[in-house]
C-alpha cells in the first residue's frame, strides 16, 4: 500500500493542473487494491489500471515525464506483487513467506529494467524498411500469442500417485 | 493434474494489452514503460511453467476414536521435480474438524519428501472415510495452478461417547448362564434369600447353625444365584426430530451405546434391532467384541424414509431370545414401532421403553391453530403412554437435559409400584 501510495501521491504532485483528478483516480485506485487485500481479488487489477491511469493524466500534463515512466512501471509491478503476495499468504500461509523477498527485489530490478528499454528505444533512430516492418509484424504475433496461451490453460497433466 | 490460470495472469495480461493500446491510441511512449515490466513478467512466467509431479501418501494414525477424541491424519508429499509452493488442503466430511491450523504452504525440492500432520477433531460419532484432500502445485511466478483432487479412502469409526451408568434396569428373568444378576429364583449363589428347614439332601455348609439353635430345628440358608440376562436394545430409526445438530437419534444412539456397554461389563448378553427404513439386528451376545459390533451398527444407523409397514416377524427368532430385556430407545413418531413394542410385549417379551422427547425440537406456536395442533399432539402422546402403562410397559420420558441414569429410574420407579400394586 505505502509503494501504490508513493505512486499515487507522485501522480498526483506532478499532473500540474490536472492534480486534483490525478490524485482523485489514484484515490479510487488505493480503494480498490485495499478492497482486492480484504477479500474482493477482483477489484486489484482495476486498483493498479487506475494508479495507472492517474500516471496518464501526468503524462498528458507535462511534456517530459518519460525519464520515470520504467520507474513508476516498476513500482506498480511491485506493488501488484506484494498485493498478491498478502492475499495469498492470507488465505493459505507458507512455512517460510521470507523466501519471497530475494524473489521481489529480483522481479523488480528486471522490470526496471526491461521497462527502460522503451524508454532507450524512443531515443534510437526510427528503423525503418522491409526489415522494420517484418520486426513490428512479429511484434504483434507475440502479442496475440498471450491470449492464444490464455485460452489453452487448462491442459490435463498426469495424476499424481497417492497411497493409503 | 489439471492446470489452471490464475487471477494474476488474466490482470497482468489485460493490465498490459490495455496500457500498449492506450500507448498506441494516444502515441505515447511512457504507457509502453508501463506496460513492459507485465507483459515480461507474464511472458516469462508462461515461458518457465513447470511440469509438476507431486506424489501424496496418506495414513491415519488410528482406525478408531471416541467422539471428543483427536487423531492424526499425516501426508507424506514428495515431487520429482521442484514445487515452488505446494499446498494441501484437507477435506474433512461433516462431523469432523480441523483441531488446528490446516496445514501451510511449503516448497518442495527436487525429490525431496515432507510429511504435513493434520490433526482432526472427532465431533460427531459415526463411520467416515479420511484423506480427501485438494492438492495445488503454484509456480515461481503465481501464474498458473496444477490442481489435483484425492479422494478419502481411510477408514475412521467414530464411536458415540457414551453416558457411564451406575444403575441398569434389572431384567424380570435371567438366563441359565453365570453372571453378575441375582436371580429372582432361589438357587446356589451368594445373595442371601430365606431360611428354610432342612431336608435330606441338603449340604451340611448351607445350614444355618443359629437360626438351628434357636428352633432347636435344623435350617438351612438359601440364596440366590447370579445369572446372566439377554438384553435387546431396540432403536426406532423411522422417523426423528431434529433442530440443527441436536437430534433424537443422536441421542438414542449415544443411549444405545451406553446400555450396551453397561450391560456386557455385567457379563450379560445384549443385542440389538434397529427398526426403521433398513431393519438390522445383532443376535445377543456377550465380550468386548460385541461392543465393538454393536457401536459399529449404532453408528451406522440413519433415518430412511420407507412407506413399508414392517412389523416384529420380520425379525430372525433367535434375535429377541425368551425371556429377554427389551428396551427400548424411541421418539415414538412413526406408528410402525409403537405397534412392534405392543406387538413384543403381548408375546412376553420384559419391555421397556425410553421415551427420547421430541419436545425440545418444536418450535412454540406462533397462533392459535397451531398452539392447538401442539395441544392436541401431546394428548395423543399421554393416550400413547397410558397404552403402553396399562400393558404394563413402563415409558419414561427421557428429555434432553437429564441424565439417562435418571430415565432408568424412572422405569424402576413404575416397576417398584407395579409390583407392589
Amino acid at each position: 500500500m505505502l509503494v501504490l501510495a508513493g505512486l499515487g501521491g507522485y501522480a498526483a504532485s506532478r499532473a500540474g493542473s490536472l492534480a486534483p483528478a490525478a490524485g482523485a483516480i489514484a484515490l479510487a485506485g488505493l480503494v480498490g487494491v485495499l478492497l482486492a487485500l480484504a477479500g474482493f481479488a477482483g477489484f486489484l487489477g482495476w486498483g493498479l489500471a487506475l494508479v495507472a491511469g492517474s500516471y496518464l493524466l501526468v503524462d498528458l500534463a507535462r511534456s517530459m515525464p518519460l525519464a520515470t515512466a520504467p520507474v513508476y512501471g516498476a513500482g506498480l509491478l511491485l506493488a501488484a506483487e506484494l498485493a498478491y503476495a498478502a492475499r495469498e499468504l492470507w488465505v493459505v500461509p507458507e512455512e517460510r513467506p521470507q523466501r519471497r523477498v530475494p524473489w521481489l527485489a529480483g522481479v523488480t530490478a528486471c522490470a526496471l529494467g526491461a521497462a527502460y528499454v522503451p524508454v532507450a528505444a524512443t531515443h534510437a533512430p526510427a528503423p525503418s524498411g522491409l526489415a522494420a516492418e517484418l520486426a513490428a509484424l512479429a511484434a504483434a504475433a507475440a502479442l496475440l500469442a498471450i491470449p492464444a496461451l490464455l485460452a489453452r490453460r487448462r491442459a490435463d497433466h498426469e495424476e499424481p500417485t497417492t497411497s493409503g | 493434474m489439471t492446470r489452471a490460470a490464475l487471477p494474476k495472469l488474466r490482470a497482468y495480461t489485460a493490465l498490459a494489452g490495455v496500457f500498449l493500446v492506450v500507448a498506441v491510441a494516444l502515441g505515447r511512449p511512457e504507457l509502453v514503460a508501463l506496460a513492459v515490466p507485465f507483459a515480461v513478467f507474464v511472458a516469462a512466467g508462461l515461458a518457465c511453467l513447470p511440469r509438476h509431479a507431486v506424489t501424496v501418501e496418506r495414513q491415519l494414525d488410528a482406525a478408531r476414536a471416541a467422539e471428543g477424541d483427536e487423531v492424526v491424519l499425516e501426508l507424506t508429499v514428495g515431487a520429482t521435480a521442484a514445487v515452488e509452493r505446494l499446498q494441501v488442503v484437507p477435506e474433512l466430511p461433516p462431523g469432523l474438524e480441523l483441531a488446528g491450523e490446516p496445514p501451510p504452504a511449503i516448497h518442495l525440492a527436487v525429490a525431496e519428501e515432507r510429511v504435513l500432520t493434520v490433526p482432526v477433531a472427532a465431533r460427531h460419532y459415526g463411520g467416515y472415510r479420511l484423506g480427501g484432500c485438494t492438492v495445488r502445485a503454484f509456480d515461481r511466478f503465481g501464474l498458473a495452478v496444477d490442481e489435483a483432487r484425492l479422494e478419502p479412502e481411510l477408514p475412521l469409526a467414530v464411536f458415540p461417547a457414551a453416558e457411564h451408568l451406575q444403575r441398569l434396569l434389572r431384567p424380570l428373568r435371567t438366563q441359565p448362564f453365570a453372571g453378575n444378576q441375582v436371580a429372582r429364583v432361589k438357587g446356589d449363589g451368594i445373595e442371601f434369600a430365606d431360611i428354610r428347614p432342612f431336608t435330606p439332601g441338603d449340604r451340611l455348609r448351607s445350614i444355618n447353625w443359629r437360626a438351628s439353635a434357636r428352633r432347636q430345628e435344623l435350617h438351612v440358608n438359601e440364596h440366590y444365584p447370579e445369572r446372566n440376562a439377554d438384553v435387546v436394545i431396540f432403536l426406532d430409526s423411522f422417523a426423528e426430530a431434529r433442530q440443527g445438530e441436536a437430534g433424537t437419534l443422536d441421542r438414542a444412539v449415544r443411549a444405545g451405546a451406553a446400555l450396551a456397554a453397561a450391560y456386557l461389563e455385567r457379563r450379560d448378553r445384549v443385542g440389538l434391532v434397529g427398526f426403521g427404513g433398513v431393519v438390522r439386528w445383532l443376535t445377543p451376545a456377550s465380550g468386548s467384541r460385541q461392543l465393538l459390533r454393536i457401536v459399529e451398527a449404532l453408528i451406522e444407523t440413519e433415518i430412511l424414509f420407507s412407506y413399508v409397514w414392517k412389523r416384529i416377524d420380520l425379525l430372525p427368532a433367535r434375535t429377541l431370545p425368551p425371556q429377554s430385556l427389551v428396551i427400548a430407545l424411541t421418539p415414538l413418531l412413526d406408528e410402525r414401532p409403537i405397534d412392534a413394542l405392543v406387538d413384543l410385549r403381548r408375546r412376553g417379551f420384559d419391555v421397556a421403553i425410553v421415551e427420547v422427547s421430541p419436545l425440545a425440537g418444536v418450535a412454540a406456536p406462533r397462533d392459535e391453530i397451531e398452539a392447538l395442533s401442539l395441544r392436541l399432539w401431546r394428548v395423543w402422546r399421554g393416550a400413547l403412554r397410558h397404552r403402553y402403562l396399562r400393558l404394563g410397559v413402563p415409558v419414561v420420558e427421557w428429555t434432553e437435559e437429564e441424565p439417562l441414569g435418571r430415565a432408568l429410574e424412572g422405569v424402576r420407579a413404575f416397576r417398584r409400584t407395579a409390583a407392589r400394586a
